[in-house]
């Protein structure tokens, strides 16, 4: 769907008020009543309801927006208090415009029948509204400014003194016609005023019985080559047969920009200061008037931004940087051919020197690909903030809707992995969050029984550890009873009698990630689906990584999660067999022998294993464990590769090794893509094709060779 | 001026029912796939085998960097397998969503039929590959060609057959 | 269109019209770039945002003819 560049940005912006928004509402409940927390929350609203003010078709929003500001504006105010009920409400409000936001942009427009769909939130937002005050007023917010002098105002009082006389006598003559009051206000609009929507000449035209009008520049910004339509630095001064009340009211919404004073004759008799009369034309002296002003206006206005710690990016359309990641890779394949070539310079056109220049061109170029490797994926990587946004709100909810006591601690949020890993990363936070609330976390009054506070405390927590991104989830609940999942295992068929009484407890609790195992004694509508930790697991192995799980009955437990940082380009060791080569993920390779005797293989209970340095090491032949054609036993002099397998140590039998490579991996497509051998394949600097071994699954039953 | 439109109108409605068919050959039949469809025909390249996939996985080819599997048809459809000649080609295709290469035995013609001559394919017992793919059959000179529709290869189940 | 360049008079005229969106910012400005010194046609507009207005009173144009509502005039200062 080609949106015009206009409402991309509205999404854009609106997804970032949606988050704000929600966050503001979450941490309202934790330290209750931060006015700043809550005039961000009003802006975001505020800001919604402007933006999308600017496309008629968007009018659903707009309605919404507006109600849940009209309650939040109360709020702010002091005239309400904002209750769970209120912020559920507010939560549904942006949920349901963050889902507009996807239809708008995957269709183009909001639905049909959006009205009808918010009209149950928007009369809960009108009646919340309508609802008397409770007698408990806390006051919120606002007030503060009212002892300070507040420089508009200055400005304000100057600009009337300093009027000529033809203007003077307008505005005497009008107070002697009439008792009616007159106001004078002066209006200066952040400068990013049109980005929130906002038109400020519209609220001018507003006021009624306008007198006098002067708009006034504030920057000493010329209509040059520089000019920026979008900035407004504009001041507006006005005089307007209308009570004071009546003006506050038309600027409700920006009261943080206005002054407004009422006007009587002796105002406009004191004498004008000098040096610093507003001039009524719009290219006043440089600097002059408000300038000094303007930056702190722009902050006490969005507050929501200034306090929370939020990474600043340049928004770029990802099919660049994807773009770029492919090219990066097209370059390293193509780098590595230059050693190739070189070989070929010296043994099939005897050129050694050549070959020399070749080798030594191909060190510079090196160099450079891999600065710019380094900043293509730098420019992939994400917090995994990113991925951890969602759980305040979803914790809150959850434990609510079961009626637990939860405190969620998020740590290492600025954590990096490639932006890849930190999508997929969602899902199996979810299913592990939602596990350790659903069967870890107690009720409160278990909790209590137990002796523990009634306030459970799950910890998100994510760390680097090399080149994988560890993610653990961890709770205070009960933990995970060995003994009740041996015996559950059992029922299901997952293990036999004789495995579950060999098993260690630790083995035995990673048996909740076996597929078609699922602890849950009562069904709840939020996990205990059948899909549950062995989905979880299903997603990390395709990704490259590992789950495991540890509990200690009684006290909780932690499944830690282990991903590649970045899965776009990496390091392999190319081995031989037969006819075909195969890549290694060289970070699990442990070491690589040529040449190894046969005096070297043990065989126990009919099983060949390999001694390292004193220790009996499984050997798995590849070319058995893939079923390849033909003879594919163990042979003298054979080499071995030792690997790291979720952490145990394994010897694989292969006919040779080459160099380890930097490789792009490209997933397989079409008919090969569900095979669970490899995890992809990629082309060598010789053109030709190798494959990415799972190890994990290659070895996952074992073969006997022929 | 007055019978022009009607003449445009005719060769409108004519071009719209051609359609043009690449014609291959597999154990002596000929076969008709749309042209739209194929994306390149190459001569047979050296292919990397691929070991524990279905037989009829010959392995994949390095195409100018994209990494495509080849499927030998003779195989997928039950047919006696035969070594590679100097006539067989790859028809590299479109299909299931991503680039796959099919082994033809040779690649005759592309031919221009109307779209009235395809008939229904007779209507024999389903369960063999070749027979799941058959939209029509169309007179082509002396003989039959069988139109093909390859995409139905790629259905659910015959994905999940692959699904070890 | 509510921003054009009218050619049909005696001399060329640029014509602001109807409700101006802020997004017309772009193209007045175009506008004024390439025809620097013609005057600016507002009897047929209706509401001008602030974006636009700003810009015509940053480039001191001349205004050929007002609107109905004379509020508007007085943006200009009554020039």
């Amino acid at each position: 769907m080609q949106l015009s560049s206009l409402a991309t940005q509205f999404i854009l912006e609106g997804r970032d008020h949606c988050d704000m928004a929600a966050s503001g509402l979450l941490n309202l409940e934790k330290h209750s009543h931060d006015p700043e927390v809550i005039n961000g929350i009003f802006r975001s609203f505020h800001t919604l309801k402007g933006t999308s003010g600017i496309f008629p078709e968007y009018v659903a929003i707009t309605t919404l927006t507006h109600a849940a500001e009209d309650l939040m504006d109360l709020i702010r105010n002091g005239k309400k208090n904002i209750d769970s009920g209120m912020t559920d409400l507010f939560l549904a409000v942006l949920d349901q415009v963050g889902n507009w936001l996807e239809q708008i942009e995957s269709t183009g427009a909001v639905p049909a029948t959006a009205q009808t769909e918010s009209a149950g939130l928007l009369s809960t937002l009108k009646a919340m509204k309508e609802e008397p005050a409770p007698e408990t007023n806390i006051q919120v917010a606002v007030a503060s400014e009212a002892s300070e002098p507040n420089p508009l105002e200055t400005e304000l009082r100057k600009w009337l003194t300093g009027l000529d006389s033809a203007r003077k006598e307008t505005v005497t003559s009008a107070l002697q016609g009439s008792d009616a009051p007159h106001t004078a206000l002066c209006y200066t609009p952040v400068s990013d005023t049109f980005f929130f929507g906002d038109d400020p000449i519209n609220l001018i035209r507003t006021i009624p019985g306008v007198l006098l009008l002067d708009i006034v520049n504030t920057s000493d910004a010329t209509f040059d080559e520089n000019y920026d339509p979008f900035v407004c630095n504009l001041s507006f001064l006005v005089v307007a047969a209308a009570d004071s009340e009546t003006v506050r009211g038309i600027f409700a919404y920006v009261e943080d920009q206005i002054a407004v004073i009422p006007v009587s004759p002796d105002l406009l008799e004191q004498t004008p200061e000098p040096a610093v009369v507003a001039q009524p034309t719009l290219t006043p002296p440089p600097g002059a008037v408000f300038t000094p002003s303007a930056p702190e206006q722009e902050q006490t206005a969005t507050p929501a931004e200034s306090s929370g710690k939020k990474t600043t990016y340049i928004r770029v359309d990802q099919e660049h940087i994807n773009s770029l990641m492919d090219f990066v890779g097209e370059m390293i394949i193509a780098k590595n051919s230059l050693p190739y070539l070189g070989k070929r310079a010296a043994t099939i056109y005897k050129v050694p020197a050549l070959a020399d220049e070749i080798d030594a061109q191909h060190g510079t170029i090196n160099q450079i690909v891999s600065g710019l490797q380094d900043i293509a994926m730098q420019m992939r990587m994400l917090p995994v903030s990113r991925a951890f946004e969602r759980f305040p709100r979803l914790v809150r909810d959850i434990s609510r809707k079961l009626d637990k006591r939860v405190n969620l601690v998020m740590a290492g949020e600025e954590t990096q992995a490639d932006k890849d890993v930190i999508d997929l990363l969602g899902d199996p936070l979810i299913h592990m969050v939602r596990n350790s609330l659903d069967h870890g976390v107690e009720t409160p009054a278990e909790r209590l029984a137990a002796g523990k506070p009634e306030e459970a405390t799950i910890t998100l927590r994510a760390y680097q550890d090399k080149s994988d991104i560890v993610v653990e989830v961890e709770d205070d609940g009960r933990g995970i009873d060995p003994e009740r999942i041996r015996r559950k295992a059992l029922e299901k068929g997952v293990i036999t009698a004789e495995t579950a009484a060999n098993m260690s407890d630790e083995d035995a609790v990673q048996l909740i990630m076996a597929a078609g195992f699922s602890t849950a004694e009562t069904v709840s509508d939020l996990s205990g689906r059948g899909v549950g930790m062995d989905a979880v697991m299903s997603i990390v192995t395709s990704l490259g990584g590992a789950v495991r799980a540890f509990s200690t009955p009684g006290q909780g437990s932690r499944m830690r999660l282990t991903l590649p940082m970045s899965m776009a380009i990496s390091k392999i060791l190319i081995v031989c067999q037969g006819d075909c080569t195969y890549g290694i993920p060289a970070d699990d390779v442990i070491e690589s022998m040529i040449s190894v005797p046969l005096s070297r293989v043990t065989t126990v209970n009919s099983w060949p294993g390999l001694e390292v340095r004193g220790d009996l090491l499984p050997l798995y032949s590849l070319a058995a464990q893939l079923e390849m054609d033909g003879d594919n036993s163990i042979k003298a002099g054979f080499s071995a590769v030792v690997v790291n397998v979720k952490g145990e140590s394994v010897a694989i039998a292969v006919d040779s090794f080459q160099d380890i490579n930097d490789v792009v991996v490209k997933p397989l497509a079409g008919m090969l893509q569900n095979n669970p051998y490899y995890n992809g394949s990629t082309i060598l600097g010789d053109g030709s094709i190798t494959f990415i071994l799972n190890l994990q699954e290659v070895i996952r039953n074992a073969n006997q060779p022929r | 001026m007055s019978n022009l439109p009607t003449i445009r109108s005719e060769i409108n409605k004519i071009s719209t029912d051609i359609i043009q068919l690449v014609s291959f050959e597999l154990d002596h039949e000929e076969y008709g796939v749309d042209v739209l469809s194929v994306r390149e025909i190459i001569r047979l390249p050296e292919i990397t085998k691929m070991p524990n996939t279905p037989s009829y996985i010959d392995g994949i080819i390095n195409l100018r960097g994209t990494v495509v599997p080849i499927i030998s048809l003779r195989r997928r459809f039950g047919l006696m397998d035969t070594d590679s000649s100097r006539s067989s080609r790859i028809l590299v295709m479109e299909a299931g969503g991503s680039l796959t290469g099919f082994v033809v035995d040779a690649v005759a013609e592309v031919i221009r039929i109307s779209s009235g001559e395809i008939q229904p394919p007779p209507a024999i017992t389903h369960g063999n590959a070749a027979q799941d793919c058959i939209t029509g059959v169309v007179n082509h000179g002396e003989h039959l060609l069988i139109v093909l529709d390859l995409n139905l290869l790629f259905s659910d189940q015959d994905l999940s057959a692959i699904n070890f | 269109m509510p921003i054009s360049l009218d050619n049909s008079g005696n001399s060329p005229v640029i014509r602001v019209s109807g409700i101006t969106p802020p997004d017309e910012g772009d193209e007045l400005l175009a506008m004024l770039r390439e025809n620097p010194g013609v005057p600016v046609d507002l009897s047929e507009l209706e509401h001008l945002h602030t974006a636009l207005l700003q810009m015509l009173l940053a480039a001191k144009v001349h205004i050929s003819a007002w609107p109905e509502d004379s509020f508007w005039k007085l943006c200009f200062g009554n020039n």
